[in-house]
């Protein structure tokens, strides 16, 4: 993965991580965040 | 996740992002009041639920994503404050979480920064490997 898809992808990922309100996000939320940045392989398949 | 535990999580993230390595339970009991053992209890739930991992003694936090408790090849720096991360991935998500700044990956140039984001731009170019598949990602969460 280039660096400026790393970046991009982890600011969706962590967005929130520090809010107390924080939860993880279910399979199909994280798969859905993985399809925007075109990570729709196999290896990004959760469930 | 009871009240307690957002609140010990919080805490958790707010030491790791004021510079403590790797907080300790007497160092979230200090930092939110709570007596050692509620904060005992929940660090054990919020690491069977994976929201961070401990040390072997359960007593100190090593990872709360994407912050790393321990010294690792991956370094996050904005101005004059660094933190660990887990990962290379996770040293990007430090600053995606903090702000402009720096990432060092001491295992590929000893040292030196190998990527700048200002603007949310990221130079120069360069790849991050990812070698475990997303579903086992916490299989073995220290070797992902």
């Amino acid at each position: 993965m280039d660096v400026q898809t790393a970046y991009d992808l982890s600011v969706i990922w962590y967005q929130d991580r520090m809010s107390e309100d924080w939860v993880p996000a279910s399979p199909a939320e994280a798969e859905a965040i993985f399809d925007r940045f075109g990570l729709t392989s196999r290896f990004w398949r959760l469930s | 996740m009871g009240t307690v535990d957002r609140v010990v999580r919080a805490a958790v993230f707010r030491l790791l992002v004021a510079g403590l390595e790797g907080p300790t339970l007497g160092d979230v009991a200090e930092e939110t009041g709570l007596e050692a053992d509620e904060v005992a209890r929940s660090f054990l739930w919020l690491a069977d639920e994976h929201r961070l991992t401990l040390s072997a003694g359960k007593d100190r936090v090593v990872m709360a994503h994407p912050f790393s408790g321990v010294s690792t090849d991956y370094r996050s720096r904005i101005g004059n404050s660094a933190w660990w991360a887990n990962c290379g991935w996770d040293a990007f998500g430090i600053l995606a979480l903090l702000g402009d700044g720096e990432v060092v990956d001491k295992s590929g140039n000893g040292g030196e920064p190998a990527w700048t984001v200002a603007d949310g731009v990221v130079t120069p170019a360069g790849l991050v490997h990812f070698v475990v598949p997303a579903a086992q990602f916490w299989d073995d969460i220290a070797f992902t």
